[in-house]
């Protein structure tokens, strides 16, 4: 039964009361996830502490080699920011089809991350990227890469005084294409069945540098390695493409527990059909080839 | 020219924030309801314990079927069942409390035993020898048959027979306010507030389940936020709920569902399992079918009968069929409850017989708007029950879809629009559809209008306005009739101490039946008037021109008195200004001994559409996006153009979703996706263009020649949509909706005999080439 709703008004507040309400203060910044739990009776908070007051964990701005995001940062303020279009086109594009737009101006980049949702869109994007993250608690800071961050589906490696605060992502080089692309049920507010970030640079005519990232198929968002490895230094043609959409599917085959595959609510069925061809047809519009 | 159009009357309040809804009501000292619903599909009820939920905090009281006056019989849905839960959803109990959360908590403390029972969770299941007995007898809900010539020997001696199975999913009207009911007891009686389809209809039926008389029972109804067929039984049932905690309390009681109650206990859209078989000849006329089909009621009867009576009358589509057999069957299971949504029995059948139709002009080598011309019904047709159908407006709306669509050209160029993995596809569908109830309901619907002293008007109407703009039809329909400004119109809101029965705001009714009781009312005005104005101007009657707030000499314009001065005149004489009509349908015939209609007149008027519709379907994914959309319908007469295009554009929307996304997963009578996280319905991305085309072929018994639209406007957007995906990928979708998984599977079947028939291409391409280089020889050209 919901006690207590605290509401800190700077970094140094929202680490106290953590500490103080351990193991039962809940963070929540958009709680757009977090209303959803709730209703449905899934968690059953005594303590909430929102974080939506920090105005800290809400700017956006470029360090060095880094584009480094507040962790309160909405979907909407992502997606509207000039810097993060320039440099991470797909993270703009992710944010921009999360939910429904009521949902964009309150979820967070923070919250999206620490959710670890397997289909959480700006995770797709983010694992295409070099990504690390800034966890805080009330002594120290930590820095944690996202893909040791990320445990499994809705499981992360925080701890119960730790908020994260900053998600530092290295600029991609210039000349870099990428793209992020969505397969749901219908065309805005709805969840993904499938999302797939791709980042693909060219030099002589040669695949130099190459992203593949996918979300909603394993447990958790990643990077599809074989079919990088299979593409770099090679030149782009059609069915080179079509064999690293089956080498991503083979690596899902791979991965994915035995059981999982046959959970028809999963949907692995229908994900394992369109997947190469998802893949495939991402690199061919990247690098503007007919099909 | 277009006709005048209406500013809704009701969007300023709605837009503004101002309009109040039962929600948005507070009362004094009131009580908040939560209803107790079966987890279990069947199941007996052993005992329920309340002890620990009046422990709880704020719980007032906690309620059961015995807290009822009477034991409901019957096989309509009970306010509370007595000892059987039918069905995932069935209430059960009642708690009441001073808080919505502490009616919640006790809720969660009613302890009830349940003794599980077998479930029967498909039609076939439900009429096997040996199925358990849902309501005590035989399952079967309704049954109609249509023997019509000699079906069997047709199909001996047809160039071509097809057969085909159909399926369509229930879906959820998605009406945006949620069930909700508020009940305020009075020392005689109750007041209750509800926004339903069926204010009259609920008033007369809580006041029989409470044992009250009608007249100690005031319905009330607020503004309502949609309904789309829903608020009708739950509107009831929760009306009675709240209206019986009030009674027992001496309190007011509010109950809201919310969208998870609503959907897990709601009434739903019966799916359809269809069997069709057709026989034609060469030439595309029809000459037989055979139609089999199951209606799964749920575990309730309701509105059953009818939807089954609609279907079997409307099974064949608008089209001539000499020699028929069809067979309609609705049955019990033990699953949501079915009832009315948009469309009753329409849009299942339409979804067959409108693709059957196209696969048989494949067959034929035909096209699609031909075979329809071909075969549709004229003036003078008999139709599957034998009647001869009068004012038909098909051809004009396929003249219209055929035109805006340019169809044949359409139809070629999409081809080579498509290319890469987006296919483009065009296709179509045919209706017709019985106006109002039908089948021998008693059908009517009275209108109160009061000219006030300084030549203001109010209506007190029984028509429920539930978003389809029924209040501005009426304005529409006195303004014209009375040649006076809508401004000077109030329609009073529902109200059962003051307004007339209007019947249920269902079957697209209302303008048919209110309007007509209104231009009764209106007439009757006229009348009084006419009188005056005689007098003043010292002319005939028939000479006089109600028009521009005036009534004018026709021979003479500068003779005239404004229709102030008419109606100060009338009341200066001691008459009133005043009007009141009711108007009852036109009789329809039916067979309930037997249940064979082959010879009846189900409904005492029809209505005619056609639509088109082009998608692109993604052959990856399968995920279809509908382009474009064409919806033409015969509304007789537009009595406000602007709210016709717009109820189309509501009804394409709502067909959308049915034809791609919106599907209630049931699992042994459990619905999977209980809210809108996982009830899709189509978002304004998902509505590209929308093109509304107004017929006007005006309708005998209509106001002002005017026709009924709510329905029809989203009966045949799923089977255009589903023909133009099998243009687009060259194999067909049988179920509802067409998902992504399902598309999907037809692109590959596609690929499949594509592959097959260009391996048969490719011998051809290679004779005709061994022929073609042959004749370049001759003509002594190089190839290259």
């Amino acid at each position: 039964m919901l006690e207590r709703f605290l509401q800190p008004l700077d970094m140094e507040e929202a680490c106290v009361m953590l500490r103080e309400n351990q193991g039962k203060g809940k963070l929540v910044a958009g709680a757009t996830d977090f209303l959803n739990e709730l209703h449905q009776g899934r968690i059953d908070p005594d303590c909430i502490i929102d974080l939506s007051k920090l105005g800290e964990l809400k700017n956006i701005g470029r360090e060095g080699e880094e584009l480094r995001i507040g962790a309160g940062v909405t979907m909407s303020e992502l997606e509207a920011n000039e810097e993060v279009g320039r440099h991470l086109p797909a993270l703009t594009q992710a944010a921009g089809s999360v939910g429904a737009k009521q949902t964009r101006n309150r979820a967070t980049i923070g919250g999206n991350v620490v959710g670890a949702s397997p289909g959480a869109d700006l995770l797709s994007a983010l694992s295409a990227f070099d990504v690390t993250l800034i966890l805080r608690n009330q002594d120290s800071n930590r820095e944690i890469r996202l893909e040791n961050f990320i445990l499994g589906a809705k499981w992360c490696a925080i701890a119960n005084d730790e908020i994260l605060v900053e998600v530092r992502v290295k600029i991609p080089q210039e000349g870099t294409s990428m793209k992020f692309r969505k397969l749901s049920r219908r065309n805005a507010a709805s969840v993904s069945l499938l999302n797939i970030t791709c980042m693909l640079g060219i030099k002589d005519k040669l695949i130099s540098d190459v992203r593949l990232a996918m979300g909603a198929v394993l447990p958790t968002a990643r990077r599809y390695q074989a079919a990088e490895q299979l593409l770099l230094g090679k030149s782009p043609t059609l069915e080179l493409f079509y064999e690293a959409g089956r080498l991503a599917k083979e690596q899902v085959l791979c991965e994915a527990d035995p059981d999982d595959l046959d959970d028809l609510d999963l949907g692995y069925e229908y994900k394992l059909k369109v997947l190469p061809n998802l893949v495939s047809n991402m690199l061919l519009e990247m690098t503007e080839m007919e099909a | 020219m277009e006709n005048k159009s209406y500013k809704r009357v009701d969007v300023l309040a709605k837009v503004r924030g101002k309009a109040k809804y039962t929600d948005d009501l507070r009362m004094e000292d009131m009580l908040h309801l939560k209803v107790i619903r079966s987890p279990h599909a069947h199941a007996k009820i052993k005992n329920i314990d309340v002890a620990k939920a009046l422990e709880v905090p704020g719980v007032v009281g906690v309620y059961t079927a015995r807290d009822l006056p009477f034991k409901q019989s019957g096989t309509n849905r009970p306010v509370l069942v007595w000892d059987t839960a039918r069905y995932i959803g069935d209430g059960v109990a009642l708690v009441a409390a001073e808080s919505e959360q502490a009616a919640t908590q006790g809720a969660l403390q009613v302890e009830v035993e349940y003794q599980i029972l077998s479930g029967i969770f498909s039609p076939e299941r439900a009429l096997e020898v040996g199925a358990e007995s849902i309501h005590g007898e035989s399952n079967v809900v309704s049954h109609w048959t249509i023997d019509r010539g000699d079906a069997q020997k047709a199909f001996a001696l047809a160039d071509v027979v097809l057969e085909r199975d159909y399926s369509t999913q229930a879906i959820y009207h998605g009406h945006m306010e949620t069930e909700v009911a508020i009940a305020e007891p009075r020392v005689d009686g109750l007041n209750i507030y509800c926004p339903s389809k069926l204010p009259t209809i609920a008033r007369n039926a809580v006041a029989g389940i409470l044992n009250l008389k009608q007249n100690q029972v005031r319905m009330i109804q607020p503004a309502i936020g949609g309904s789309f067929g829903a608020k009708g039984p739950d509107a009831i049932i929760l009306s009675a709920r709240v209206g019986l905690v009030a009674l027992l309390t001496g309190r007011p009681c509010k109950g809201v569902y919310t969208r998870e109650e609503s959907i897990v206990e709601g009434t739903k859209r019966h799916p359809f399992k269809m069997h069709y078989k057709v026989g034609a000849t060469k030439d595309g006329k029809l000459t037989a079918m055979d139609i089999r089909i199951l209606a799964d009621a749920g575990a309730y009867c309701n509105e059953t009968i009818r939807v089954t009576a609609r279907a079997v009358v409307e099974a064949t589509g608008p089209y001539v069929v000499p020699n028929l057999k069809v067979d309609v069957k609705g049955v019990y299971t033990n699953q949501v409850n079915a009832d009315a949504v948009r469309g009753f029995g329409s849009p299942q059948v339409d979804y067959a017989s409108e693709q059957l139709m196209d696969e048989l002009a494949d067959e034929l080598g035909m096209d699609a708007l031909e075979i329809r011309r071909l075969n549709g019904f004229k003036e003078g047709s008999i139709s599957a029950t034998g009647q001869e159908m009068k004012a038909v407006g098909l051809d004009d709306c396929l003249d219209a879809l055929d035109e805006t669509l340019d169809w044949k050209n359409r139809k070629k160029q999409i081809k080579e629009d498509s290319g890469g993995l987006i296919r483009k596809g065009i296709g179509m569908a045919a209706m017709f559809r019985g106006e109002s109830k039908g089948s021998g309901a008693v059908d009517t619907a009275g209108v109160n209008i009061q000219t006030q002293p300084d030549g203001s008007i109010i209506v007190y109407s029984g028509l429920a306005e539930v978003g389809q703009g029924g209040y501005t039809m009426l304005i529409s329909v006195i303004s014209q009739v009375l040649g006076v400004n809508p401004d000077r119109i109030h329609i009073s809101s529902y109200d059962s101490n003051y307004c007339p029965d209007g019947g249920p705001t269902v079957a697209s009714r209302g303008t048919v039946t209110s309007g007509n009781a209104a231009v009764l009312a209106a007439e009757q005005i006229k009348e009084k008037l006419i009188q005056v104005a005689c007098e003043k101007l010292g002319v005939v009657k028939e000479k006089l021109v109600f028009a521009d707030d005036k009534i004018t000499d026709i021979e003479d314009e500068n003779s005239s008195i404004t229709f102030e001065e008419a109606v100060d005149g009338c009341y200066a004489k001691g008459e009133n200004g005043y009007g009141y009509g009711w108007w009852s349908a036109p009789e329809t015939t039916w067979n309930y001994e037997t249940g064979d209609v082959s010879n009846c007149e189900p409904y005492f008027s029809y209505v005619y559409g056609a639509n088109g519709a082009e998608v692109e379907v993604n052959l990856a994914t399968g995920k279809v996006d509908v382009i474009k959309f064409v919806g033409v319908h015969d509304v007789g007469y537009a009595l406000n153009p602007e709210e016709v295009k717009n109820q189309i554009a509501g009804g394409v929307n709502m067909g959308i979703g049915y034809a791609l996304t919106e599907d209630l997963k049931m699992e042994e009578g459990a619905i999977q996706n209980v809210n809108y996280c996982h009830y899709l319905m189509p978002t304004s991305l998902d509505i590209h263009e929308v093109i509304p085309v107004i017929v006007e072929h005006a309708g005998p018994d209509g106001p002002l020649g005017a026709k009924g639209l709510g329905e029809p406007a989203t009966s045949i957007v799923a089977p255009a949509i589903l023909n133009a995906i099998a243009d687009a990928i060259g194999c067909r979708v049988y179920d509802l909706p067409a998902s992504l998984e399902r598309v999907l599977e037809a692109v590959r079947e596609g690929e499949e005999s594509r592959a097959l028939n260009m391996s048969i291409e490719k011998e051809k391409v290679f004779c005709e080439t061994r022929i073609g280089q042959k004749s370049s020889e001759r003509k002594g050209m190089q190839s290259c």
